[in-house]
């Protein structure tokens, strides 16, 4: 369970999130919505240890995450895919997963400097690398060409294959529908459903409120590093002022 | 130019060329994985060479054990760099941090100069100097020390970065250092971890050619430029690349001695990096702009 309390975050001065509190309980879908410039990404970049917390709690079950580098929220079970995707482009698919387990294969410093192909026979690491290739098979497929030369849709697809090579206790993303094309955002979103219903946790990130709400079991609305509303998928997809605010375009 | 001569000269030219190899893959290293250049880089060669020096010949440690401790003795130097001057600095822009190196280079020369003297050193050669006689030209057996142990090291930091879980993380910091830290890679760790291996790495560089050309506190200034003109040759991309570069530049230096061309006598060997090193400034310029990282 991942608990956010009063989470505020600021760039020098300009303070971006507000003493934002939420909560994503064990197996659920918690979808975060707002629109660009909301502070959504500065909030999920606090809570991953990439910008500092200005003040306020993160905890992740029992762990305290605020306060701990980016390494470390990876380490205790934070799989966060950002904006951006974030891939190491040079490197092939393969790699990519690879590096994705590295707090797996971290826990024993001297291995490290075992040959990488070890890691992939590891039990642990191969179960999730299969895993990973049921959910993608079009990343098996392309599993040593370069991260960097894969479509859009793919590379949201390793992105979100690589936060879960080392078994995230909660899945973060960060709008992974970002310029992809519509059919593509309802694979991904699909997938997500069903990763929740094989009991996996997940945060999503989403400026297609409609598109989001109707997988998540919650969801928080922000707006100016504020939540502003909250409430089951049903009570926002049919609140009046999430309507007219968010649903409008998309209803239309 | 007879041919037996031009080997000579390419003899001379992969000589020094090793050496600027290894301190152009301690550059590449530390930028590819820090962005930072350290320019305390020629440091560690000064730093293994005399090191082995006074331990062989003022405290009598044997000289294979003289040469590992020098090697032990420089990599930590490049841990305490890092950790004392660089991650302690930890808001400082990458240009203030490039600048803490050179106050470092600065820092550590002077104190070569006071425990060690000014004078030149010269430690004994690993396996004798009687040169050998190879298609009409002579090298020395710690010339072919130097090269062998060279082209060892590039071919096992070539399996390291390439095959191994903790190159990959290296690798994945020089690529994306953010990115490396959502998947749980310590760009710290990885950051000390560069800066051990290129302290080892010019250490090695300095313990074996230092029995071939005789050495001073301060030469850690001009084989550290050399150094430099390696990995910009290679692009600052990966080790291999510094290796190339480095031994091009040092065969650039003995043909254009050979030839005699233009000014350059041996005397004026040492303007032919900084040539080099214009030449790739000028073609480089705009590609390195480009490819800046935001940090
Ligand atoms: N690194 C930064 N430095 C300064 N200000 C920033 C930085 N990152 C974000 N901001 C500011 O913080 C505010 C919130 O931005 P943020 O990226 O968190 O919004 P968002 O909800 O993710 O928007 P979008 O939907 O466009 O991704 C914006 O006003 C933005 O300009
Ligand atoms: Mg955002």
């Amino acid at each position: 369970m991942l608990r956010v309390e009063n989470v505020s975050v600021a760039y020098g001065r300009a303070t971006a999130v507000r003493e934002v509190s939420l909560t994503v309980n064990d197996g659920e879908i918690v979808t975060l919505i707002g629109s660009n410039g909301a502070g959504k990404t500065s909030l999920l970049n606090a809570v991953a240890g990439l910008v500092p917390v200005k003040s306020g709690a993160v905890w992740l079950d029992d762990i305290l995450l605020s306060g701990l580098s980016l390494h470390q929220t990876a380490r205790l079970g934070f799989g966060y895919v950002p904006e951006g995707r974030q891939l190491f482009g040079d490197m092939p698919v393969i790699d990519n997963l690879i590096l994705g387990a590295y707090p797996k294969s971290a826990r024993n410093r001297l291995s490290l400097l075992g040959y990488v192909g070890w890691f992939t026979r590891r039990a642990d690491i191969r179960t999730n690398l299969e895993s990973v290739y049921r959910l993608f098979p079009k990343l098996h497929e392309r599993q040593s060409q370069k991260a960097g030369s894969l479509s859009g849709g793919e590379q949201q697809m390793l992105a979100i294959g690589r936060a879960m090579m080392c078994s995230p206790k909660i899945l973060v993303l960060d709008e992974p529908s970002l310029g992809l094309a519509p059919n593509l955002v309802k694979e991904i979103l699909q997938l997500l459903g069903r990763l929740r219903e094989e009991g996996l946790t997940i945060l999503l990130i989403e400026q297609d409120a409609v598109a989001a709400l109707k997988i998540a079991d919650r969801g928080y609305v922000m707006e100016r590093g504020r939540i502003v509303l909250e409430g089951t998928a049903g009570e926002l997809l049919g609140n009046d002022e999430v309507k007219h605010a968010y649903l409008g375009r998309a209803l239309t | 130019m007879a041919s037996d001569q031009l080997l000579q000269y390419l003899f001379s030219g992969l000589t020094h060329g090793s050496i600027y190899a290894l301190v152009g893959v301690g550059f590449t290293i530390i930028y590819a994985v820090t962005s930072i250049i350290n320019f305390a880089q020629g440091e560690f060669v000064m730093l293994g060479g005399m090191l082995s020096f006074f331990l062989f010949a003022s405290m009598g440690v044997p000289l294979p054990m003289a040469v590992i401790l020098a090697i032990i003795v420089a990599a930590v130097v490049g841990a305490l760099l890092y950790l004392l001057a660089i991650r302690s600095a930890r808001q400082a822009s990458v240009v203030s941090l490039i600048i803490i190196t050179i106050g470092a280079s600065i820092f550590i020369r002077g104190i070569a100069a006071e425990v060690w003297g000014v004078d030149a050193v010269r430690p004994p050669a690993f396996t004798g100097t009687t040169s050998w006689l190879v298609a009409g030209a002579y090298i020395q057996p710690q010339a072919v020390w130097l090269i062998g142990i060279t082209l060892v090291l590039t071919l096992l930091l070539h399996l390291f970065f390439n095959f191994t879980m903790m190159g990959k993380a290296l690798k994945a910091c020089a690529i994306n250092r953010s990115a490396a830290g959502m998947v749980g890679i310590d760009a710290r760790a990885m950051a000390l971890t560069a800066f051990v291996m290129a302290g080892a790495l010019g250490a090695i560089g300095g313990t074996v050619m230092s029995p071939l050309t005789s050495i001073t506190y301060g030469m850690g200034a001009m084989i550290g430029l050399k150094g430099f003109v390696a990995a910009s040759i290679g692009g600052f991309k990966s080790p291999v690349a510094a290796v190339i570069g480095g031994l091009t530049l040092g065969i650039v230096e003995a043909m254009a001695v050979a030839i005699g061309w233009g000014p350059f006598s041996s005397a004026y060997k040492d303007a032919i990096a900084l040539i080099v090193l214009l030449a790739i400034l000028l073609l480089r310029a705009g590609q390195l702009a480009a490819q800046e990282r935001p940090s």
